[in-house]
């Protein structure tokens, strides 16, 4: 779930609740208001009728044409003691200057005059306007509370947005960036929040150290690889001088052939190390345009030589130029790997395709009965289920790293029996 | 749960929005505030009650006595008259000292029917020529109706 999803479905929950108490409440009150007018209004009209009877004044007629009307009546002091003095009543009153029945509010008021004689007053209201009034009250309550409860989550949503930009397009940027890649986005985020500051540059402290590490790293293979050039092969010559000693027996100058084999093995293990290392490190820089046509019917032709042993059936298809703009040791790198990948991870009288278009280049090859795992055959030292003699395991990770460097891509799958390496400009 | 919240927020705005209606109550003379009640001893004595209600309003309550000559007096909570109103005339002595003054030196042949008083200690008489005069305490006219 989205952060914004949550925090607007947790305010409007919480919000929906709290502003519906509030809007009952605010009913209530207003209809209580409406109610406590009403009653205000008679009970001044009763006062007033009182007085002027009292004092002796003309009273107003008792059917009278204006909204508040009267009876009055004496009543006999029994009634009086038995009777509440003040009462207030909603009923339903014949209005004469109508003729009909309508809601009113009633007032029932006892008083004694002078002469302790009591007298009973009504004072009533019709309350029409009232029911008009309280249903305009709820309506526009109702109305407020739909229209309150959307602005204010509205708001927060626009308000929430636009205050995590900085966040999201931080996330964004993190997405996008990869370790050792050469053209990584910049991050440049605007922002006067403290706090995305902070996270900002916590992210870019943790980028630069995670690529220092990355470089050191690099650095390191590099350099032993160098290194160890020369041992090995003060090593291989000291063991060739050696083995043109006739001191030897034959069992100890075949001991002598294994470790030599071992530590030829060791050199080119090295060397490809040293050239992916150069690779990764961007060494090659010159580039030139390169067609692949030629360069693989030429190496086919020494490869075909070489492996002539193990009966392959060879077949080069072309369907046009492709034509490659890289470096050309490069290139040849390139193209020998994928090509000698195909002879050696082969099978006796297997077959090996190749396919050339003016977009891609595809080869293909008998091997094992069973797909490769196409997320981890580049990676480096990846071996297939059986070991092949000579195999150092990095030629295809070679394949991958130059490919990442040149903008050119490279995919491996599985199809009719046959492993593709597809080539892609 | 929610539903006895609910039911419980409702009992409440109910009862407290029932508890606020002004509705007047019919009352004893003798359940008036000692002020009220020595107030119409000094200025209404022997006259008899018609009728004597008590509004209790948000926070205040207010009482008010109606005797049968149609006189009548307004109190406040504490029993201090906020409103006199007489047939003819209002006994002298419920208007202020210095109100008085100025309205025996200014209008010295009319009545005053009736005295409320006002915010700030002002007080507005109702003359019987129907002026209306609204005074401070000090005497001082303020504003003629």
């Amino acid at each position: 779930m989205k952060l914004i999803r949550k925090t607007v479905s947790r305010l409007s929950l919480i919000l929906s609740a709290v502003l519906l108490i509030w809007a009952v409440f605010f009913y209530f009150a207003m209809i209580n208001e409406v109610n406590d007018e009403i009653d205000d209004s008679l009970e001044d009209y009763a006062r007033e009728l009182i007085v002027s009877r009292l004092s002796g004044d003309p009273m107003p007629i008792e059917m009278s044409h204006t909204n508040n009307q009267y009876y009055l009546s004496p009543v006999s002091r029994e009634y009086a003691a038995h009777t509440p003095h003040i009462n207030y009543l909603d009923s339903m009153i014949y209005i004469p200057s109508k003729r009909e029945k309508e809601p009113a509010r009633i007032m029932t008021l006892i008083y004694k005059d002078a002469e302790d004689q009591y007298y009973e007053l009504s004072v009533y209201t019709p309350t029409i306007e009232k029911q008009d009034l309280i249903a305009a009250i709820l309506f526009w309550v109702v109305f407020l509370y739909i229209s309150l409860l959307i602005i204010i989550v509205g708001v927060s949503v626009w308000v929430y947005e636009h205050n995590n930009r900085p966040l999201y397009r931080l996330l964004k940027w993190l997405d996008a960036y990869q370790v050792g890649a050469i053209n990584n986005p910049v991050l440049d985020i605007e922002t006067d929040i403290s706090e995305f500051r902070r996270l900002n540059e916590a992210a870019l402290r943790h980028v630069s150290r995670s690529e220092e590490v990355y470089l050191q790293q690099k650095e390191f293979v590099g350099n032993v690889s160098h290194e160890l050039q020369t041992p090995v092969a003060v090593s291989l010559s000291r063991l060739e001088a050696l083995m043109q000693d006739e001191s030897f027996s034959e069992v100890q100058l075949n001991e002598l052939a294994k470790t030599y084999q071992s530590l030829n093995y060791l050199k080119r293990l090295n060397q490809t190390l040293l050239l992916l290392y150069r690779v990764d490190s961007y060494q090659f820089v010159e580039r030139s345009s390169i067609l692949v046509n030629s360069l693989v019917a030429d190496m086919l032709e020494d490869y075909q030589e070489i492996y002539a042993s193990s009966g392959l059936s060879v077949d080069l298809q072309s369907k046009g130029e492709l034509r490659l703009e890289m470096n050309e040791v490069l290139c040849s790198v390139l193209i020998s790997n994928l090509l000698k990948n195909s002879f050696v991870h082969n099978h006796e009288g297997g077959i090996v395709s190749i396919l050339i278009t003016p977009e891609r280049l595809l080869v293909s090859n008998t091997g094992s009965a069973i797909p490769l795992d196409g997320k981890i055959v580049f990676d480096r030292f990846y071996k297939g289920e059986e070991r092949r003699e000579g195999s150092v395991g990095l030629g295809l990770a070679l394949v991958r790293s130059i490919c990442e460097q040149q903008g050119l891509s490279i995919r491996y799958y599985w199809e009719d029996g046959l492993h593709h390496f597809e080539l892609t400009k | 749960m929610v539903k006895k919240i609910l039911g419980f927020v409702l009992v409440a705005i109910l009862s407290v929005t029932t508890a606020l209606a002004g509705e007047d109550r019919v009352i004893k003379f003798e359940s008036l505030p000692a002020k009220a009640r020595q107030f119409t001893q000094n200025y209404f004595k022997g006259q008899s009650i018609s009728i004597v209600t008590m509004e209790r309003d948000f926070f205040s309550k207010s009482y008010e006595i109606i005797f049968t000559t149609g006189d009548r007096v307004e109190f406040d909570k504490s029993g201090l008259w906020t409103e006199v109103e007489c047939h003819t005339a209002i006994p002298q002595g419920i208007v202020p000292v210095r109100v008085r003054a100025s309205l025996n030196r200014d209008y010295p042949s009319l009545t005053v029917y009736k005295i409320e008083r006002k915010t700030r200690k002002r007080f507005e008489v109702h003359l019987s020529n129907g002026l209306e005069l609204t005074f401070s305490e000090a005497g001082q006219l303020v504003e003629v109706d």
